[in-house]
């Protein structure tokens, strides 16, 4: 246990009551135009992809959920695992034409994905202040932008796969699920803690102190000597 | 005019050669940690481990004058039958894994490794037990509140936890060491 007054009880003190703050404004001022912002910058990835400018969107529902329409390029349509979940006739002559998928995702899925950042700037803040923590915090923000970003799109590719039984069974699919498993589990968690000792130089050295100096011995004799002398001068 | 030193000093590769070693050494052991949880062969074991909390949870919640009983992975209130589940995720494995990878990766001997994370597992675990037993009077309080608590506020504090239990392991190490080359000078 950290004895009181210890660096790292002050620092879990600060970053959990740190967190506490960032989770409240998080929730209810920075969620909504969050995922906003990530709901747009889907949609313009979904566009940008083969197929997206007529067949994708992200479209919010009544009830919070996100609609999404997932363009499907066309060597993945004529694949024999897509023919048959679109219920393809044995024997057709022509394979069936699909152009995108439609995906409903429940809201606490992309809100999840927003959970790094209220806890990497309780981290960032919590650490020793210093001029370069709103360096430290611009640059985590953005980082954290794109990760969420690409843990949606991870998430929409699992969810599309997992329907229609696209993935190869054996190795792949294990390191597929488990890669997914992950994405959902465990890094909107562990990403903000990375992030934060990785860009906060101060936090990083407090925790692994290497290369610091060594420790100079406190001249404790010599500073009870003056003291003395002190006395001696007034009495 | 002072002189300049047109070649700055040499800088010492030390902590950037150690930090090298650290984040490799972790990212090693995070693969064959997360590996092995999510490895169907283990799976009986976690679920016994689960299981486990659970019974300790509800042992713990009578203890204090509580009602709950313990029923596999579930911990149950038998006057309203309001239950929870510790679910796969939920038994304080991934940050268990997270603080086993950071305290092998970094210097230490093999018998503070060893302290580190026997001290460390039961923190955690204490922590988890907490959390858990919290979750279950607040699920019986408002269920939207248990979703907040449950999805975003405990588990980000677990980690939170987890970081600075490493941190108090590896200042006890350095701690150690320091005393180690005073008392050899």
């Amino acid at each position: 246990m950290p004895a009181p007054n210890s660096p790292q009880l002050r620092f879990l003190l600060r970053a959990s009551g740190l967190f506490v703050v960032m989770l409240t404004l998080w929730w209810w001022l920075l969620l909504s135009p969050m995922l906003a912002g990530l709901r747009f910058s889907t949609g313009a990835i979904l566009w940008m992809m083969p197929g997206g400018r007529t067949a994708s969107g992200v479209v919010l529902q009544p009830d919070g959920d996100w609609a999404v329409r997932v363009p499907l390029p066309e060597f993945l349509v004529k694949q024999e695992a897509i023919q048959r979940a679109y219920r393809r006739v044995p024997g057709a002559p022509s394979p069936v034409n699909v152009r995108s998928f439609r995906l409903a995702i429940a809201d606490r899925v992309p809100t999840f994905f927003t959970l790094g950042f209220p806890l990497f700037w309780a981290l960032a803040l919590a650490a020793p202040l210093s001029r370069r923590v709103w360096r430290v915090l611009a640059i985590g923000t953005a980082l954290l932008a794109v990760l969420s970003q690409l843990s949606l799109l991870v998430y929409l590719a699992y969810a599309i796969e997992t329907t229609l039984q696209l993935a190869p069974s054996g190795l792949p699919a294990a390191l597929w699920r488990a890669a997914e498993y992950l994405n959902v589990n465990v890094l909107p968690y562990v990403a903000p803690l990375f992030l934060a000792a990785w860009l906060h130089r101060d936090l990083r050295t407090q925790i692994f102190s290497w290369g610091e100096p060594a420790p100079v011995p406190v001249p404790v004799v010599e500073e009870e000597k003056s003291k003395r002398g002190r006395y001696r001068g007034r009495s | 005019m002072p002189e300049v030193n047109p070649t700055p000093p040499p800088v010492s590769p030390g902590p950037q050669m150690r930090m090298g070693r650290f984040l490799l050494i972790f990212g090693v052991s995070l693969a064959v940690l997360f590996g092995l949880l999510l490895a169907p062969p283990t799976e009986p074991a976690v679920a016994r481990f689960t299981t486990g909390l659970v019974t300790v949870s509800a042992a713990l919640i009578r203890l204090f004058g509580g009602h709950a009983v313990a029923i596999g992975d579930l911990l149950q209130n038998p006057g309203t039958h309001f239950a929870i589940e510790m679910a796969y995720g939920c038994n304080g494995a991934h940050v268990t894994i997270l603080l086993w990878a950071a305290v092998l990766a970094f210097p230490a001997t093999w018998v503070q490794k060893a302290k580190g994370l026997a001290a460390g597992t039961a923190a955690i675990h204490l922590v988890n037990l907490l959390r858990f037993i919290s979750l279950f009077y607040v699920g019986q309080y408002s269920r939207a509140w248990f979703d907040f608590a449950h999805l975003y506020l405990w588990e980000s504090l677990m980690m939170i936890d987890t970081l600075v239990i490493f941190w108090t392991w590896a200042h006890f190490v350095r701690k150690s060491g320091r005393t180690a080359n005073a008392s050899a000078q």
